[in-house]
C-alpha cells in the first residue's frame, strides 16, 4: 500500500539490538545486521523469524502510588501525565477499514492533539510495543512522528538507537530483550520509568524528560489489533493532566 | 460456481466449530457448497462474521443471503510453521505451506479463507478470486477461495 521496504523493517530489528546490548537484562547479546535479517527464515509470510520478539522468563514490576506517597519512597518519582485506551478500533467503513492504522492512531490524537498543550515532538523516546518490527513502524506512524505510510521513509531517515534522533525501546524491547509473555506490556512500561530515573546506564537517553509508551494486543477479526493504548511518562509533575 | 476437493488426512485430529442457532444457516449452507452471509434490511448492508444484530444499526432479524462468491485478496500470508507444535493437530502437518487471504467480497465484506488451487508465488494482493469449498466430513465444509477462472 505504502512501499514500504524489507531493509526499513529490518533497520527495526538491527537498531533495536544495538540497544539490547547495552541492557545487561536483554536476552540477546549478539550484533545483529541487517544481513542477518533479511536472510532469517520465513514464519508467515512477510513476516521472518527476525521479525518475532523472543518468548523469554521474565519478572517485570513498578510500585505505584499517588504523587504525594510517592515522593516519600522515591526522591525520582515517574508521573503518568497522559494515558488513553483505545479496542476494537477500526480506520474507515466497519466492514472494510483501512487495516494499516491501529488505535494508537486514535488514542494519540486525543492526546497530542487535544487541548492540553503537548506535542509529539516533546517526546525524548518512544517505548513501543514491539512483538513485530512492522507493529513498531505502522506504530510511528499513527504517533504522528510522520504520516501514516511514511514509517519505512522515516526509520530509514532517522536513527532509533538510544542515543538516535528518536530513541525507540531503548532496552532492545521485547525484540531483542525479550516477550515475557502476557508480562510484555510492562516491557515497554518499565524500560521508560529507568529511563526517566536516569537508571539506564550506558543506554541513558541524554536529558530524558518525558517520553511515550504503548501497548497493544490482540487481533480484532478483519482489523488491527484489538487493544491499544498510548501514555504519557514524565519525570516532572507540571505536565499532569487535570 | 463451488467445488470440493479431496477430503483432507487426520480430520479427526482437528477439533470442529460449534454449531449454534446463530451460525446454523452458515454452516448448513458450506456443507451444501453455498456461502450464506448476514444481510440488514434497514441498512441495506451485509455483515460478516454471524454476529445476533445488525452491527451498524443494532436491528435484529438480520437476514441470510446467498454470497456471489467473488472477490478480491484484500491481504494474505502464507503459513509456514505450526504456532505450537506441541498442541499442533497433525492434519496441518501436511498443510504447510499454505496461504490465508483476508478476502472482500463483491458484498464489501472481508473474510478470512484459504486460496487454494493457486501456486503461491502467483499470491498478490489486489488479485481476483472465486469462492470454493474444502471438504473435511460429509457434515462439515469451510469456504476457501481460488484464482479467478476468467482472465
Amino acid at each position: 500500500q505504502y512501499g514500504t521496504t524489507v531493509e526499513q523493517i529490518g533497520k527495526i530489528a538491527v537498531e533495536q539490538r544495538k540497544n539490547a546490548l547495552r541492557n545487561p537484562l536483554a536476552y540477546m547479546k549478539k550484533e545483529l545486521t541487517i544481513d542477518d535479517y533479511l536472510s532469517s527464515k520465513l514464519i508467515s509470510d512477510p513476516i521472518k523469524l527476525l521479525d518475532c520478539c523472543l518468548p523469554v522468563n521474565q519478572g517485570l514490576g513498578l510500585v505505584i502510588a499517588n504523587p504525594k506517597m510517592a515522593k516519600r519512597i522515591t526522591d525520582k518519582p515517574v508521573y503518568l501525565v497522559r494515558f488513553e485506551e483505545r479496542d476494537a478500533y477500526y480506520h474507515g467503513d466497519i466492514m472494510t477499514p483501512d487495516i494499516t492504522y491501529t488505535g494508537i492512531a486514535d488514542a494519540s490524537r486525543a492526546i497530542f492533539q487535544g487541548e492540553k498543550k503537548m506535542s509529539i515532538r516533546d517526546m525524548d523516546f518512544a517505548q513501543i510495543y514491539d512483538d513485530y518490527c512492522i507493529a513498531v513502524i505502522m506504530q510511528l506512524e499513527d504517533l504522528g512522528f510522520c504520516e501514516k505510510g511514511k514509517g519505512g521513509e522515516f526509520v530509514e531517515t532517522h536513527s532509533v538507537a538510544f542515543d538516535g534522533d528518536l530513541p525507540v525501546n531503548t532496552g532492545g524491547g521485547q525484540l531483542s530483550s525479550g516477550q515475557p509473555g502476557l508480562a510484555g506490556g510492562f516491557v515497554p512500561v518499565v524500560e521508560a520509568v529507568m529511563q526517566l530515573r536516569r537508571e539506564g546506564g550506558n543506554r541513558q537517553v541524554r536529558n530524558a524528560k518525558k517520553g511515550c509508551v504503548t501497548g497493544i494486543g490482540g487481533l480484532a477479526y478483519g482489523r488491527n489489533v484489538m487493544m491499544t493504548s498510548v501514555g504519557v511518562l514524565s519525570s516532572s509533575n507540571e505536565d499532569i493532566n487535570r | 460456481m463451488s467445488s470440493k476437493q479431496e477430503k483432507p488426512d487426520h480430520v479427526d485430529t482437528l477439533s470442529f466449530p460449534q454449531v449454534t442457532d446463530l451460525n446454523r444457516p452458515f454452516w448448513e449452507g458450506c456443507a451444501d457448497g453455498r456461502l450464506f452471509l448476514q444481510f440488514c434490511e434497514k441498512c441495506m448492508k451485509f455483515q460478516w462474521y454471524p454476529r445476533p444484530l445488525c452491527i451498524r444499526c443494532g436491528r435484529a432479524n438480520l437476514q441470510w443471503k446467498e454470497s456471489l462468491g467473488r472477490g478480491i485478496v484484500y491481504s494474505f500470508t502464507i503459513v509456514r510453521f505450526p504456532v505450537q507444535t506441541y498442541r499442533n493437530p497433525v492434519y496441518f502437518k501436511s498443510e504447510f505451506p499454505y496461504a490465508v487471504g483476508l478476502v472482500e467480497l463483491e458484498e464489501k465484506v472481508r473474510i478470512y479463507a484459504r486460496i487454494t488451487e493457486c501456486n503461491l508465488s502467483e499470491l498478490r494482493i489486489g488479485m481476483r478470486v472465486d469462492l470454493t469449498f474444502v471438504k473435511l466430513t460429509d457434515a462439515l465444509s469451510f469456504p476457501a477461495f481460488r484464482p479467478a477462472s476468467d482472465k
